[in-house]
C-alpha cells in the first residue's frame, strides 16, 4: 500500500486504488516531462509510436485491438491499386484489359472517344459466334446513323476474302467477292 | 487565470497546470456521460514550478507521481479546452 506523495506545501499527488483487488492504494502517475497523465485504455486500440500522415491503418493480427500503418497514403491509393499515373491524371493499365458491359461518356453532351496509338480493333473474342458485328443501336440513333472518315482518301477495309453486299444511305447495292467490291448499282 | 469551480458544499472542482506549466486551466467533463475529458495528443512544456500550482482560492492543481522515479510530485497538465493531457502508449 503506498501513501500519497506531496510537494514542498504539502499538497498530494493523486492517489487511487489498485485495479487488481479494489483497495490497494496505488500513486498515479505522469511523465515528467510532458506532465502528462499515465492511462490504461484497458481493450481500447494500441497503434504504432508514430504515423504517416494520411496513411491507411490496417488492422494488426487479429485481436482487434492493434493496429498498423499500412504504408499506403490516401493521394497515392490509387497507384498502388492500379497503375496510375498521378502526373496526368490517367489510369495507365499498361497491356492488361477493362472487363465490362458498357463504356460510356461521362456527360450526355461529350461523345465517347477511343484513342489509340497505333489505330483501333474491335475484336469478337466470342468463340460460338466469332462474327463481328458493329451495331448502331437503333433505340438511340434515329435520323443520323453515320460513320465518318476523316478525309476524302478515308479507307473502308474489308478483310481479304470477304463475300457479301450492303446498302449504302442513298440506297445504292454494293457487292463484295473476296473482298474487291465488285458493283455498285 | 481561472479559479477552481465550487458546488454547494464548497467542493472545489478540478484543476490542472496549462500546458505551459504557469497558468490553471479548468479540467472539464462530458456532461451527458459524466466522462473525463482528455488530450492524448498533445505534450506540455516542463517550465512550470516544482510545487503544486495554485487558484486565486488556494485550491491546488492535480498532482501525480513522476513515472520516472516514481517519488517526485508532477503538475498533471491540461490543454486550453480543459481536456487533461493524457499518455496511452
Amino acid at each position: 500500500m503506498a501513501n500519497a506523495k506531496r510537494d514542498q506545501n504539502n499538497v498530494p499527488t493523486l492517489l487511487a486504488v489498485s485495479a487488481a483487488d479494489g483497495s490497494a492504494t496505488v500513486p498515479v502517475y505522469a511523465n515528467p516531462t510532458t506532465h502528462r497523465l499515465l492511462v490504461d485504455l484497458g481493450a481500447g486500440v494500441t497503434g504504432p509510436g508514430s504515423s504517416t500522415d494520411n496513411n491507411i491503418v490496417l488492422f494488426d493480427g487479429n485481436t482487434g485491438q492493434v493496429i498498423k500503418d499500412s504504408g499506403v497514403n490516401t493521394t497515392t491509393i490509387l497507384s498502388t491499386v492500379v497503375p496510375y499515373t498521378g502526373a496526368t491524371g490517367d489510369v495507365d493499365l499498361g497491356s492488361n484489359k477493362i472487363s465490362t458491359d458498357t463504356v460510356s461518356s461521362s456527360t450526355a453532351a461529350t461523345p465517347l472517344r477511343l484513342e489509340g496509338e497505333n489505330g483501333i480493333t474491335l475484336y469478337d473474342k466470342g468463340l460460338a459466334n466469332p462474327a463481328l458485328t458493329v451495331t448502331l443501336d437503333p433505340t438511340n440513333v434515329t435520323a443520323a446513323r453515320t460513320v465518318s472518315f476523316p478525309d476524302a482518301d478515308g479507307t473502308l477495309a474489308l478483310e481479304s476474302g470477304a463475300n457479301g453486299s450492303f446498302t449504302t444511305a442513298d440506297a445504292k447495292t454494293v457487292t463484295v467477292v473476296n473482298g474487291i467490291i465488285t458493283s455498285i448499282v | 487565470m481561472a479559479n477552481a469551480a465550487r458546488d454547494e458544499n464548497n467542493v472545489p472542482t478540478l484543476i490542472a497546470s496549462g500546458t505551459d506549466g504557469q497558468t490553471i486551466v479548468r479540467v472539464k467533463v462530458n456532461a451527458s456521460n459524466f466522462s473525463l475529458k482528455v488530450d492524448d495528443n498533445t505534450t506540455g512544456s516542463d517550465n512550470g514550478p516544482t510545487n503544486a500550482l495554485r487558484d486565486q482560492n488556494s485550491v491546488p492543481v492535480l498532482m501525480a507521481v513522476s513515472s520516472v522515479d516514481g517519488v517526485t510530485p508532477v503538475a498533471v497538465y491540461a490543454d486550453s479546452n480543459g481536456n487533461l493531457l493524457i499518455d496511452s502508449n
